[in-house]
């Protein structure tokens, strides 16, 4: 279902409201008649109550507004799955229970049964009852007066409730309900807040003669540490050992100096070692004393954040009990106070995010970063030349040390400088060979800057890192408006910083990070990593409805129920451009206009967001970010229609495997705003609420989505390059297949019109009910009438199929349709032609919507063995290959290329490619003993690219000949 | 020891682009010393571009190419003496193909100035002027990829198959005897049409190089060159001594200090006045190079055939032997050329290996064999497939069907290594 809130009308919210309302008084969403059929609790109540309920990420807010939030169970949690199947039968309870107080009773009741690892499920039935209780009252509120409840009630009312269960309850629990701190359990403070600063002493600010630790480490490096008054430390018998015991602290940065302009040096952060010698204030003055004239690592160990009670700090305010949706416009009082919130306390974004992210620790990655001899540079011709020091040019660079390459920067700049001058245009690579490693390297030339990437070729292939290049441009488009502005800016320092050690750690495949599969290697990573898209998971119809119709809800911004009077009648704070979702790594739903969808996907690979819900569960992710899309505020807009100019937000919320993006727009028809705002505590709560939605049981979103990726029936089978060699055949082989199409003697058109009247017949022959009609052909049926949005022959067509499929974002994806929830079984589906099934692999990507599709690990190990590997090897490299042709098919379009012809002209050849195709022969070796040879396997590997670019890649062995055409055709239309 | 930097640019222009200043030259190539101040491009930027490069290997870094969007540049140190540029259209290939049009150019000086100049360069102005020799050569090396054979792609030499050659064959045996040197060959129309047996036993460099050597110089009745045989005999001189048969047909002999260009010039008459006839009737068979016996689809518009063991090519992209002004839609013959060399660049280096040197590097990354590829366009399809020591490349119309493609080409194939005139 397509749902471009951002390219309708200019609209009146309100008439927008009452329209929907009525329209959802005439059709019921789907998940709605479900519930009703099995006469649930209709589930749009949970949306009401959840924005109050876990507010962690309310402190972690940074000062500009911006928010990374994620707190992670622990990976190694081994009770995961009894806790979940508890829940469920908790769930189970409830929903065949009565909704009534016995039920928080009685789980009040089961808590101090609970060990202490359950601790997440105590909040989550805190979480529960408070929404019965909630809605226990609202409905009673409701009754009382007809109108609608008032936040503040609630509010109160929760906290009773909170107090009732923490009786009986450990203190942890009563303790994280205020504040709800992200670090108790998992994250020791030891692990997660030390970060290593690397710091050059300025040794010129230094002057002869005896100064204390504390004043050279002020001029040295611009740190102030707390000062203490030896006086006031007693008796000088308990000096030594106070002054051992106590802990150096930062108490601010010398503006301008080096530590503030890192951006990772706060107020409060604890000084534990200089150059990984440990630091105390008996040895402070001594170390400060001796510094080189060399970068010097600093090691610091930032303070807990993790609520009032547990403050070790008297500058930390008590927490302001966070007030529920008030703030959500940016003259509130809970957003003015916001930055009188310790924001400094918490470690900088940066380590912290890699942390959470990978799970690994500083050092470790940093070295095996600095191993992989990469950079990502961004230098400038134009230096102040009154500095004498020699790294002027270098604006920013990552990582910290320098390397080889960042030895040999002269050489990027001269060269960019000088080409153009010769070949009229600018420099996009080059390679070069160092003891050995051959080194590729990206440029982009703005103005007199340079942006420089590079990275070793083994790692990374060429054409890979070209496409990293440009999607790191992107992101660092779409997350600062400009690249020379985010990197001239020093505040965005640590940021970057976050965003390339994970896009190169994740680029670079860190075997420590990058857990590969039994299934994916080396190559298929680069070659995913190629295609710039998400990765789509294709569910059942009636799943993917349901997505569309919660999603959609949650777009319409229909908040009418949950808004307090006062503020019911204003414009919205924001305007809901779209919103997408994903499970694990993969995309279930977009509601995103394309590019845009690709900006937001952008966005989440390259903090690795989707790694990290796909390795772990996470308890709650919440990103708050101002966005720029490359589309908004270009003039592309349709005629007649002037897109809005506002400011856009990103907001992601992740929970459990499940991540929600949303694309927020201030201006334009909602209210607009001329400040920054934070996290609109309102829209982060509907959001959570529709991620609730999505896990309640009955939508059940989870399962599904497991359902689809365990199973596998649903995909176009797949066969073993191993067992076609050996000659097994597999138990694919025995079950039924279409009827082998002629692939020989028709061009290609007929052969398309052949394929679609092969499926007509099919879908006749089905509704038809004849006796020869296998499982396969009634599937065909009922395909058919999905295609043509014809509800004859679908069996399942009353449920709602009034969604015309055709207008859809994702024509794509009718590739494979898991049915988990229906009676009908959908058995493998060949896509090549003869008796047998010779595919071994495919990928499609549509370019335009940037998603591609894929068999699920589940598919692709059905069909596991040694020879299999190495034809999936190959089959990625083969692809990059064939990408590279295509991509010249793509530059070709560019109108630009005409009007600017350039002096060396354009090699035509192959700019109209359809398609491409390697033949592989693998020879096994002959085993001593037999004199006849081995049989051979040939494979052939073809990508295809049609008119409306849309890619499809193959890989299926040579005994029946296939036509791409038709696989192709197969492929993206389903069977 | 000077070490002196040539640095040569060669610019292909497309057929389309004539805007820019700097390309108004007559000639498609252009050839630069770099002490000199030539045209548009001024000294300092030819200057930095090799100091780019020297900058980079005083750091232990090897700068080895460089694209922007539609150039590619590539540099490379030949006999720790010289430093070859070369500025090209981006070929989006495999570096493998500029660096065998580098590796053909430094060879093509030792060819002319022997070893010992190019590597130890002792007086720069001398060499500068001792070069110049070369500069004719070099031009037809950089030719453009329209007009020029493939011999300087494929790193093997050009040849035609006409069903005369086994006469041919023992008319050349014979006065090669007679001027005592194992060294002989015909040349038809700037392609080997026979050779005697220690020619072929020459390297693919050299093949190619002496092939283009004759192809560069002025039409004459007879000339006698030193020259140095860069892989084999870079240090000791040659002779290489060519006579005119008839217009475009030359035949020439590699000897010692004797016979002299005199002696043998009456010799040719006696011995290949038999054989006129024979070498007209190859001389009309230039555009499609191989026997009219031989009949190929209708479809195909072009094909080379190459022999990474005997350094031999075959091309023909007129094989139905049309009238060019009778093409009418399909591609012209200079596209079918360009269509053809693009193709070959693609596969070569990334997919398959050949005598070009470094093309094994791409084909090595995969586990198994790639033996055959294709990719079909709006306009015209190509096929490949290797088999032994052949690869043969192919173009085809649109109206094939693709999968016919397959069976049709490994038909070719088998039609012109079986074919008893043709020994490829």
């Amino acid at each position: 279902m397509a749902y471009f809130s951002g390219n309708g009308p200019f609209y009146d919210p309100d008439i927008e409201n009452k329209s929907l309302k009525e329209n959802s008084m005439q059709n019921p969403p789907l998940y709605e008649q479900r519930q009703r059929a099995t006469g649930a609790r209709p589930a749009p109540e949970t949306r009401k109550s959840l924005d109050k309920v876990q507010e962690g990420w309310r402190k972690h807010v940074h000062k500009q507004g911006d928010l990374f939030y994620v707190e992670v169970n622990d990976p190694a949690q081994g009770q995961l799955n009894s806790y979940q199947g508890f829940r469920d039968q908790e769930v189970n309870n409830v929903d065949n229970g009565d909704l009534s107080d016995e039920y928080v009773s009685l789980q009040s009741v089961q808590y101090p049964t609970l060990t202490n690892g359950y601790s997440d499920t105590e909040k989550r039935n805190s979480f529960r009852n408070n929404n019965r209780g909630k809605e226990h009252n609202n409905n009673h509120i409701q009754l009382q007066n007809g109108k609608k409840f008032k936040p503040k009630i609630l509010f109160s009312d929760r906290k009773n409730e909170v107090d009732s269960h923490s009786i009986g309850d450990s203190p942890s629990l009563s303790r994280s309900i205020g504040s709800y701190s992200p670090s108790q359990q998992q994250n020791s403070p030891k692990s997660s807040k030390i970060k290593h600063v690397y710091l050059l002493p300025n040794l010129r600010n230094c002057r002869n003669g005896e100064n204390s630790g504390i004043v050279l480490c002020e001029r040295l490096f611009g740190i102030i540490l707390c000062q203490y008054n030896s006086k006031s430390l007693g008796n000088s018998g308990n000096l030594e050992r106070i002054v051992r015991d106590r802990k150096v602290i930062v108490q601010d940065v010398v503006p301008g100096s080096g530590a503030e302009l890192c951006g990772q040096i706060h107020r409060g952060d604890m000084l534990v070692c200089v150059d990984d010698e440990e630091i105390s204030w008996l040895n402070l003055d001594l170390i400060f004393r001796s510094v080189p004239n060399t970068q010097m690592k600093l090691t610091f160990q930032a303070p807990l954040v993790v609520g009032p009670k547990q403050s070790q700090n008297q500058r930390i305010p008590p927490m302001v009990p966070p007030k529920p949706y008030l703030n959500s416009g940016s003259n509130s009082p809970a957003l003015s106070s916001t930055p009188t919130l310790p924001v400094k306390k918490r470690p900088p974004m940066g380590e912290d995010i890699l942390y959470l992210v990978t799970g690994e620790e500083k050092p470790g990655s940093s070295v095996f970063i600095r191993n992989c001899l990469c950079t990502v540079m961004y230098l400038t011709l134009d230096t102040p030349d009154n500095q004498d020091s020699g790294k002027d040019d270098i604006l920013y660079h990552f990582p910290a040390d320098c390397n080889k390459l960042t030895e040999i920067r002269g050489l990027f700049l001269t060269l960019c400088g000088v080409v153009p001058d010769i070949t009229g245009d600018q420099v996009n690579s080059c390679a070069m060979d160092y003891e050995g490693v051959k080194i590729n390297m990206m440029f982009l030339k703005d103005g007199q800057d340079l942006f420089v990437l590079g990275a070793p070729e083994s790692r990374i292939p060429p054409f890979t890192l070209s496409v990293l290049m440009s999607e790191l441009q992107q992101t660092i488009w779409v997350l600062f408006g400009s690249i020379s502005s985010a990197f001239r800016t020093p505040k965005n320092r640590s940021q970057l910083d976050q965003l390339f050690s994970l896009a190169l750690h994740s680029a670079l495949q860190n075997p420590e990070i990058i857990h590969h599969g039994s299934l994916t290697s080396h190559a298929s990573k680069a070659y995913a990593d190629s295609l710039t898209g998400a990765r789509k998971l294709n569910l059942s119809d009636d799943n993917k409805l349901l997505c569309d119709e919660i999603l959609s809800e949650f777009e319409a911004a229909d908040f009418d129920d949950y808004l307090e009077e006062s503020r019911l009648h204003e414009r919205r704070s924001y305007n809901i451009l779209g919103s997408c979702l994903f499970y694990k790594d993969y995309l279930l739903c977009s509601h995103l206009q394309a590019d845009e969808l690709r900006d937001v996907h952008l966005f989440i690979k390259h903090h690795c967001l989707l790694h990290l819900v796909c390795r772990q569960t996470v308890e709650e992710l919440v990103i708050w970010r101002e966005v720029y899309p490359k589309g908004r505020g270009q003039e592309s807009s349709p005629p007649g229609y002037p897109q809005p100019r506002g400011r856009c937000y990103l907001l992601i919320v992740g929970r459990k495997h499940l991540l929600l993006s949303t694309l927020l727009e201030v201006g334009g028809c909602s209210k607009s705003s001329g400040t920054v705002s934070g996290p609109d505590p309102f829209y982060v709560g509907q959001a959570k609420a529709t991620l609730l939605q999505f896990e309640s049981d009955d939508t059940n979103i989870r399962e599904s989505c497991e359902n689809r990726l365990n199973s596998e029936l649903h995909g176009p089978s797949l066969v073993s390059a191993d067992s076609i060699l050996t000659g097994n055949k597999t138990k694919k082989d025995d079950l039924i297949h279409l009827t082998p199409l002629k692939p020989q003697g028709s061009p290609r058109i007929r052969q398309i019109e052949d394929t679609e009247a092969e499926l007509i017949s099919h879908g006749r022959g089905s509704t038809a009910g004849s006796d020869t009609s296998t499982p396969v052909m009634r599937r065909q049926g009922s395909k058919m009438s999905y295609g043509s949005n014809d509800s004859s022959g679908s069996a399942n067509s009353n449920k709602g199929k009034q969604v015309s499929k055709v207008g859809s974002t994702f024509d794509i994806n009718s590739l494979h349709h898991a049915s988990i929830t229906e009676d009908r079984i959908i058995h493998n589906i060949k896509v090549t032609s003869g008796s047998d099934n010779v595919l071994f692999h495919y990928i499609s990507f549509d370019t335009v919507e940037g998603v591609y599709l894929g068999p699920t690990p589940q598919e692709l190990a059905a069909s596991q063995g040694a020879v299999q590997y190495q034809v999936l090897q190959n089959f990625y490299k083969a692809c990059l290959h064939i990408r590279k042709v295509f991509q010249g098919k793509l530059a070709s379009k560019n109108p630009n290329s005409i009007d600017d012809p350039s002096r060396f002209g354009h090699n035509w050849c192959f700019d109209t490619t359809q398609e491409h195709g390697v033949l592989f022969r693998h020879t096994p070796l002959a085993p001593h003993d037999s004199k006849k040879a081995p049989p051979t396997l040939h494979y052939w590997v073809v990508g295809r690219i049609s008119s409306d670019m849309r890619e499809v890649y193959t890989c299926f062995h040579e005994a029946v000949p296939q036509s791409a055409v038709e696989i192709a055709f197969r492929l993206g239309f389903g069977s | 020891m000077i070490s002196v930097v040539v640095v040569f640019f060669y610019y292909i222009f497309s057929r389309r682009i004539t805007i820019e200043p700097t390309c108004i030259v007559q000639t498609k190539i252009k050839t630069f010393l770099i002490l000199k101040l030539i045209l548009q491009l001024p000294f300092p930027v030819i200057g930095s571009l090799n100091g780019v490069h020297m900058f980079g290997s005083s750091h232990g870094v090897s700068l080895q190419s460089t694209t922007t969007d539609d150039a590619k540049i590539v540099w490379k140190v030949f006999h720790e003496s010289i430093t070859l540029i070369a500025v090209s259209q981006d070929d989006d290939a495999d570096d493998c193909h500029m660096n065998n049009l580098l590796n053909l150019i430094a060879s093509a000086l030792v060819l002319l100035c022997g070893i010992d100049e190019v590597s130890n360069i002792k007086n720069v102005e001398r060499f500068k002027k001792e070069v110049k020799v070369c500069m004719q050569l070099v031009d037809r090396i950089l030719e453009s990829p329209e007009t020029s054979g493939f011999s300087q792609l494929t790193n093997a030499v050009d040849i035609i198959c006409a069903p005369e050659n086994a006469i041919l064959q023992n008319f050349l045996d014979a006065f090669a005897e007679a001027a005592e040197s194992g060294f002989g060959c015909l040349f038809v129309e700037r392609k080997v049409c026979v050779a005697t047996k220690k020619w072929w036993s020459m390297s693919a460099n050299e093949l190619v190089l002496l092939n283009l050597l004759l192809t560069s110089l002025t039409p004459c009745s007879s000339r006698d060159i030193p020259v140095f045989l860069p892989d084999t005999q870079p240090a000791i001189p040659h002779r290489l001594m060519t006579f005119e048969l008839t217009r475009n047909i030359e035949v020439c002999v590699i000897c010692g200090p004797s016979p002299s260009l005199a002696e043998l010039e009456p010799e040719v008459v006696r011995f290949w006045k038999p054989a006129y006839d024979s070498l007209r009737t190859v001389g009309r068979l230039s555009p499609r190079n191989f026997p009219t016996n031989i009949a190929l689809d209708h479809n195909l518009l072009g094909f080379l055939l190459v022999n990474k063991e005997t350094n031999r090519c075959l091309h023909s992209v007129n094989p139905s032997l049309e009238d060019p002004s009778h093409l009418g839609e399909t591609l012209s013959i200079h596209q079918r050329k360009e269509v053809l060399k693009t193709f070959y660049k693609k596969m070569v280096g990334n997919f398959f290996a050949s005598s070009v040197s470094g093309s094994e590097m791409g084909p090595a990354e995969f586990s198994h064999q790639p033996m055959e590829s294709y990719i079909t366009t709006e306009t015209h399809k190509c096929y490949t497939l290797q088999s032994g020591p052949y690869q043969i490349f192919t173009l085809y119309t649109d109206s094939i069907p693709t999968y016919a493609m397959r069976s049709v080409t490994q038909r070719t194939l088998s039609y012109l290594t079986k074919d008893k005139n043709v020994s490829v």
